[in-house]
């Protein structure tokens, strides 16, 4: 089997992909993008967008000289949430409820080890080309689309500082190229010298006043269901029977990506207290398909379009035990 | 599909797309019939002259009629789903970009939007919602793994309880 | 060279009750399995029996398969143990182990046997197999040629290849599907398989 780790290496000894030139450019700022996300100093404020709801949040991201991240995000509207992160671990302090959750991130590290395997595996599914450059929080970008080469999946406009690489405002466009999520920085400084002081907590989580909670990092096993379809480039990355909250039993979740998007599959016994009802739905830029086998609700859901979901859903079955 | 079939055949498809290939082909003749084809290519290229078009088709046949041997799984419990589910978890967040998404609460129901956003910096009003929709705690759940909130470890907030004194706000 | 995870992918499927997985399995080492018994075994119509008789014998055996060897080791130590048992329950002289030495029994390549190994009817479509694969073969250009034969008879991983004909990986990929389909495509009006309805 491909090693990825094997195949970075690989990477590094043989001549980059045999792409168009324009293609190759938009690659290198996807890389940049993952790279400086990691990398940078960066603070400031973003807005993220979606059908109605939009959210402003506060982000101060520091590197410290034996190469750890600490990293701050605090909600600026809506219920107050904060959370600090050191590397893998992450500490999300909700004084509303003064509750704190501590959860490792293992295999899913917010700051990217971005392998150019995994960038080329989405310039297989997307287009990847360069577009002008605009003018994003008074920063100077690059603009990087992202063409689906299907209509499996929605597009995406992102726009980089030019220097740094810094992602600044990223855009999906569904299928009919309506804006269904937008992510931007109104004000952001990048570089320079962040005092670590700001990246401590607002709030002592005083044991007795406040509860605390740590997650365990889930268990991924097989589950006995298996999915046939599912379009070109979307592999299952997580499989496993977990506990959602609101949920009685235990359920099934799958998810599968494209390296950009994931699409997850819920199946739950019916019988529980409040299943989904079959069919189609939509929540801003996610669709929704809901279908029974079994003796069981199957949800599929995910930012892509609802041919995805669908084809995704209708190919779901019991397999093994 | 069939360049995957030749990728599968040579041990160069990672484990996660290969057992998805393997479960397509388990149930198409096409794919098989390639399979068969590119198996016979390689063999008679190595000099294997042998021709038998009854021999598979007939243990196919038998072995249709053999009660179904089902091995004990043995193994520990994390099998080897549970090592491509984390490779591939890993490397996922290879365009994961920063900040996609903010740190926000479960989705509220509502009708199909066809979102025309205000630009960047200009909230739009929001409608009280009500937070009732089954769905909503699937939402909560996926988020957590899309890529696009690999960055930033926003998903325990996400995951949050209910915020009982908040109730319908948001 | 990944030849053992595939295999074990496939066997983890026939062990939870996938039937067809099994059958990839037996459409991968038929032939490899019926050159081993025609060592002992001289009829070509027996020759063809025993190997069906073999892949049965795993088939059924397959609950006991632990993945402690590779399935095509463990396939082989059935095929020789029913090749040896059919011959003892014909009276005939089993072959002693001297006699049988599993890397030469891999390896050997014995043209006059080889030609036996074959029933009359379908010793003609197997030399116009032989013939067709070879030709298109030589008609590739360079490239594909190179790549598919360093990945089926030098038994080279992608990667090595890539490092060999100094590409990237992709285009090897790439070169060795386009191998295989174009001498694919000359085979399958000759088996008469249908090629309609692609994926």
């Amino acid at each position: 089997m491909k090693f990825l780790v094997a195949a970075a290496l690989m990477f590094a000894a043989v001549p980059a992909l045999a792409v168009d030139s324009a293609a190759g450019e938009g690659i290198k700022w996807l890389e940049r993008m993952g790279s400086a996300a990691r990398s940078q100093n960066f603070s400031g404020t973003f807005v993220y967008q979606q059908g109605n709801r939009v959210d402003t949040s506060r982000i101060t991201h520091y590197v410290d000289d034996g190469g750890n991240e600490l990293e701050k995000l605090e909600s600026l509207d809506g219920p107050e949430r904060e959370i600090i992160r050191r590397n893998d671990e992450v500490r999300c302090y909700i004084p509303g409820s003064k509750l704190l959750k501590v959860e490792k991130r293992r295999g899913r590290k917010a700051f990217p080890d971005l392998l150019p395997e995994q960038v080329s595996a989405v310039a297989e599914h997307y287009r990847v080309r360069l577009g002008g450059r605009e003018r994003v929080a008074g920063i100077e970008c690059q603009i990087v689309i992202l063409e689906p080469k299907d209509d499996m999946r929605y597009g995406h406009t992102l726009c980089a500082d030019r220097d740094s690489g810094l992602l600044v405002k990223a855009v999906m466009l569904d299928e009919n190229r309506q804006v269904v999520e937008q992510f931007s920085f109104t004000q952001v400084i990048i570089g320079g010298v962040i005092d670590p002081a700001h990246l401590k907590p607002r709030f002592a989580a005083t044991p007795g006043e406040w509860r605390e909670e740590r997650l365990a990092p889930p268990v991924i096993s097989e589950t006995g269901w298996s999915i046939a379809n599912s379009p070109p480039g979307f592999k299952k990355v997580m499989e496993m029977k977990r506990a959602i909250p609101g949920k009685g039993a235990e359920v099934t979740h799958i998810v599968l990506s494209d390296g950009l998007v994931a699409v997850s599959v819920f199946i739950e016994p019916l019988g529980g207290d409040k299943p989904p009802r079959s069919g189609f739905s939509r929540r801003g830029g996610v669709n929704v398909f809901a279908r029974p086998v079994s003796e069981h609700m199957v949800t599929v859901l995910g930012e892509t379009p609802v041919s995805t979901v669908q084809l995704i859903g209708n190919s779901v079955s019991y397999s093994g035990r | 599909m069939t360049v995957e079939i030749s990728e599968l055949m040579d041990g160069e498809l990672d484990a996660a797309a290969a057992e998805t290939l393997v479960a397509r082909i388990s149930r198409d003749p096409i794919p098989r019939e390639d399979w068969a084809l590119y198996h016979l290519i390689g063999d008679t290229l190595r000099g294997a002259a042998y021709y038998s078009p009854a021999l598979a088709p007939e243990v196919s046949s038998r072995i249709a009629r053999e009660p179904a041997v089902l091995a004990p799984r043995r193994g520990p419990r994390v099998s080897k789903a549970a090592r491509w589910g984390l490779s591939a978890a890993a490397s996922l967040a290879a365009v994961a970009v920063v900040a996609w998404m903010g740190l926000r609460g479960p989705l509220e129901p509502g009708p199909a939007q066809m979102a025309t956003l205000a630009p960047a910096g200009t909230p739009v009003p929001q409608p009280a919602p009500a937070m009732t929709s089954a769905v909503n705690d699937y939402l909560v759940a996926h988020q957590e793994y899309s890529p696009r909130f690999a960055m930033q470890g926003l998903a325990p907030a996400v995951q949050t309880v209910a915020f009982p004194a908040e109730g319908a706000a948001r | 060279m990944g030849d053992r995870e595939i295999d074990q992918a496939l066997v983890d499927r026939a062990q939870r009750g996938d039937k067809q997985a099994f059958d990839l399995l037996v459409s991968k080492y038929q032939r490899k399995l019926a050159r081993l018994l025609s060592r002992f075994i001289r009829d070509p119509a027996e020759i063809e029996d025993v190997t069906q008789e073999a892949f049965i014998k795993a088939y059924r055996a397959l609950p006991s398969f632990r993945g402690d060897s590779a399935f095509y080791t463990w396939l082989y130590r059935i095929g020789i143990n029913t090749a040896k048992n059919y011959l003892v329950s014909l009276g005939r002289r089993a072959p002693t182990s001297t006699e049988f030495n599993s890397e030469e029994a891999e390896t050997f390549e014995d043209a006059e046997h080889l030609r036996d190994v074959n029933t009359p009817e379908n010793e003609l479509m197997s030399r116009q197999i032989a013939q067709t694969v070879n030709d298109t073969l030589g008609s590739l250009p360079e490239e594909l040629r190179s790549a598919i034969t360093l990945r089926e008879i030098e038994g080279l991983s992608y990667e090595d290849i890539a490092s060999i004909m100094n590409c990237p990986i992709g285009t090897v990929r790439s070169r060795i599907f386009r191998a295989r389909e174009a001498i694919a495509e000359r085979l399958r009006p000759l088996l008469g398989t249908s090629k309609d309805k692609r994926w």
